[in-house]
């Protein structure tokens, strides 16, 4: 029984490390192509349009402070791409707000919870029961932009991290103001290439897929008990009730990550009745399904070690030499 | 009734429980108790996807991983052999840079020790170098990276104070060397008074060397430049470090193998292998980090901070006695938890009150790292004392005294950095 189980253990824990190796190639392809386009593509059609614009001379002054308008949608996918992975705004005391806020839909929930004191701690130390943890973050941001320009210099302004910011200030009307330079200024291929090639979806997904991966690679931490512990004590305890403490130690495991799964039955009913469009194909909901799947898969990881425990425990079934019952060290 | 709950939790913790289903179980404990419903917990987690610097942890976690299961751990020994062995305590100071570079990649999770350990205890010893302290040095050198950009323990306590990343790696570079200096000096001395045997310095050996370990030599340079030379963002650094340490091992070296054959599906080089491991140590990061934010949120709406300050505030007027406070709060806390879920866990906690005392935030995560930094060789029960008990096969006890001159070389040098607060902050703006 415990043989088919554990078999059946090692089964799930190839076709998740195959899924886990997957995830993370491809978040090392999206992030170079990021990195890339961000960092080569841009500037070419930042240069192609100044350069175009330079041989029209229909509005010499205006056309590159224009062109930087282009991207900065007032949906968050801007903040996506504006921002790169939308950290231009690491730089000031704002940073957390700002880098939290980025994605605009509640740039109040993460800060007002989390990262109001620190969002201004350069000013005087902050009441941390004042509520405009979000609003602090905002605020940092455009200040940053200056202290941060290098990063944006080579884009010419042209909405690298931008986006993300003026998102955040709310600043939505500011940005629709300008007109597109399009319509005086012949846009050359490259810049049309370069535009068909933007994929702000990357940022997205990556930042889903950090969590996708975080879960699966839990998974693989809980089959091999691997998962970060304190354990004094089981380091003075013998051997024999170390093996009965890991069957409690996994017994709550098992129940915090069943409730823990439950929460994220949930979360995904939350964003079924209230879906949000992350992407063109996908709503947040599929990557929330992430936290049901994660949490029950974990849970059943730390049942086997429950029922392998209890076997070892009464020594039903002879532990094998390398089982220690607390985990490795490391 | 809170009370007993965190009593019993930690209890749970001090048994060996994942320290995120304790904290997980703390929270969900919390917002029952409050009437709030749970689905709060995985709603916190959730908004980690929100954050920009997030990609960062794995992908800086992959390129260390990458390096640890490379043979870049040989050549940068012998590179670092070459140039500075020549000097008295050289083999020392090799051992103290090259683990510094493993630790800065890897975040002091244990990986230098086991990979650098067993190549370098061999050396020092057959150099003449005292076997307790070539054991004593290893140990606490696995951890000494960590105030060095691009370590993990930096980026994260950056995500979850909402201190900037880039001043951080910054102002962590002088402390760093300070403490990497004062082991350097001390291993001056012993080998003085052991009389160790040097190596000869040839420019054709250094020569030699250099160029062997030259990709891996550039990688904290395309790291830094990348950053601080205003090309890329972290995040976008973090991409390029892991693709070019991939492309270094993969198709420079070949040392990781993508396509191993069939036998060796398993072994330590294949990418597969490197992938998943770093994955491994990612997910228990994150999954820890994701609960946390849960429990913070709750911490933070019943203003727990505060009311720990009402309390501390009644006993402790000055911001020195306040800091010795906390360095000897952190130092326990170093040595109980891991690196990752102390930040997670307890820099919600202290930087409010820190920021009361009037600490510079940036200042405040240099002395928590430094700490933590510490920590892990802090007896009874510091990591790095269990690992190297575990790698060189000796009892724990030993490894206690044998690393007790470091840590007072160490806890010498945390004062400095604790105090003198302009070491941390003179390269900021």
């Amino acid at each position: 029984m415990l043989d088919r189980l554990l078999k059946f253990e090692e089964q799930l824990v190839r076709v998740e490390a195959a899924l886990l190796v997957m995830f993370v190639l491809m978040m090392l392809g999206l992030a170079t192509y990021n990195v890339f386009y961000r960092n080569v593509l841009v500037p070419m059609q930042v240069n192609a349009l100044t350069t175009a614009a330079q041989e029209a001379k229909a509005a010499p002054a205006q056309a590159t402070g224009e062109t930087a308008k282009e991207e900065a949608t007032p949906d968050d996918s801007a903040g996506g791409f504006g921002g790169g992975f939308g950290d231009d705004d690491e730089d000031g005391a704002g940073g957390f707000g700002g880098g939290f806020g980025d994605d605009g839909d509640d740039a109040a929930g993460f800060g007002g919870g989390f990262g109001e004191q620190p969002a201004e701690e350069d000013e005087p130390p902050a009441d941390p029961v004042d509520d405009t943890a979000g609003f602090g973050g905002d605020f940092g941001d455009p200040d940053e932009e200056g202290g941060d320009g290098s990063e944006d210099d080579p884009a010419g302004g042209f909405g690298g991290g931008f986006g993300g910011d003026f998102d955040d200030a709310n600043a939505v009307p500011v940005v629709q103001v300008a007109p597109q330079p399009t319509a005086e200024v012949k846009v050359p291929w490259l810049a049309k290439v370069v535009d068909a090639v933007k994929l702000e979806w990357i940022d997205v997904l990556l930042r889903q897929l950090v969590l996708v991966v975080g879960f699966l690679g839990a998974m693989i931490a809980a089959q091999r008990r691997k998962h970060i512990t304190i354990d004094a004590l089981s380091k003075v305890l013998p051997e024999r009730v170390n093996r009965w403490v890991s069957v409690f130690t996994s017994s709550l495991s098992v129940f915090v990550c069943l409730v823990l799964a439950v929460a994220g039955i949930d979360l995904v009913k939350i964003s079924l009745e209230f879906p949000k469009e992350l992407m063109s194909w996908a709503d947040e909901w599929h990557f929330q399904l992430a936290f049901p799947l994660g949490f029950g898969l974990l849970a059943f990881h730390f049942a086997i070690r429950v029922f392998e425990g209890v076997m070892y425990a009464t020594g039903k079934v002879e532990p094998p030499d390398d089982y220690e019952p607390m985990g490795g060290v490391i | 009734m809170s009370l007993v709950i965190v009593g019993l939790l930690i209890f749970c913790a001090l048994l060996g429980a994942p320290l995120f289903v304790v904290l997980a179980a703390m929270a969900l404990a919390f917002f029952t108790m409050s009437d709030t419903g749970i689905v709060v917990l995985t709603e916190e987690h959730y908004k980690l996807a929100t954050n920009p610097h997030l990609i960062t942890i794995p992908l800086f976690t992959f390129a260390g991983f990458l390096m640890a299961h490379s043979n870049a751990a040989g050549r940068l020994v012998r590179v670092a052999r070459a140039w500075l062995g020549w000097m008295p305590g050289g083999l020392a100071i090799v051992v103290i840079a090259t683990c510094a570079f493993f630790t800065t990649f890897t975040g002091a999770s244990g990986v230098t020790i086991i990979a650098l350990g067993g190549l370098l205890f061999p050396m020092l010893v057959t150099e003449n170098y005292p076997e307790e302290f070539s054991l004593g040095l290893i140990t606490s050198s696995g951890s000494i990276g960590l105030l060095f950009p691009p370590s993990l323990p930096i980026i994260l306590y950056g995500i979850v104070a909402a201190v900037s990343i880039d001043d951080l790696f910054i102002a962590g570079i002088a402390p760093g060397l300070l403490m990497t200096s004062v082991l350097a000096v001390y291993s001056f001395f012993i080998a003085k008074k052991n009389n160790v045997t040097r190596t000869e310095f040839t420019w054709r050996e250094a020569f030699d060397s250099a160029r062997a370990a030259f990709w891996e030599l550039l990688v904290p340079v395309v790291v830094l430049v990348s950053i601080y030379g205003g090309f890329v963002t972290i995040a976008e650094a973090s991409a390029i470090a892991a693709v070019y340490v991939l492309f270094v091992e993969v198709v420079i070296t070949k040392d990781i193998k993508v396509f191993p054959a069939k036998e060796d599906r398993e072994a330590h080089n294949s990418l597969f292998v490197v992938i998943r491991e770093s994955m491994v140590m990612v997910g228990a990061i994150l999954v820890i980090l994701g609960v946390a934010l849960g429990l913070t949120n709750y911490l933070i709406q019943e203003e727990v901070p505060m009311k720990i300050l009402a309390v501390i505030e009644q006993h402790v007027e000055s911001k020195i006695v306040f800091l010795l406070l906390l360095t000897v709060f952190l130092l326990i806390v170093g040595c109980l938890m891991d690196i990752f879920s102390a930040i997670v866990v307890v820099v919600p906690l202290i930087t409010p009150i820190a920021a009361e005392y009037g600490i510079h935030p940036v200042h405040l995560a240099v002395i928590f790292l430094a700490n933590l930094e510490i920590g892990y060789i802090t007896p009874p029960v510091g990591m790095n004392l269990f690992i190297a008990s575990l790698a060189f096969d000796r009892p724990v006890v030993a490894l206690y005294r044998m690393a007790l001159p470091f840590l007072f070389l160490l806890l010498g040098a945390l004062g400095v950095i604790v105090f003198w607060e302009d070491l941390s902050l003179f390269m900021l703006d």
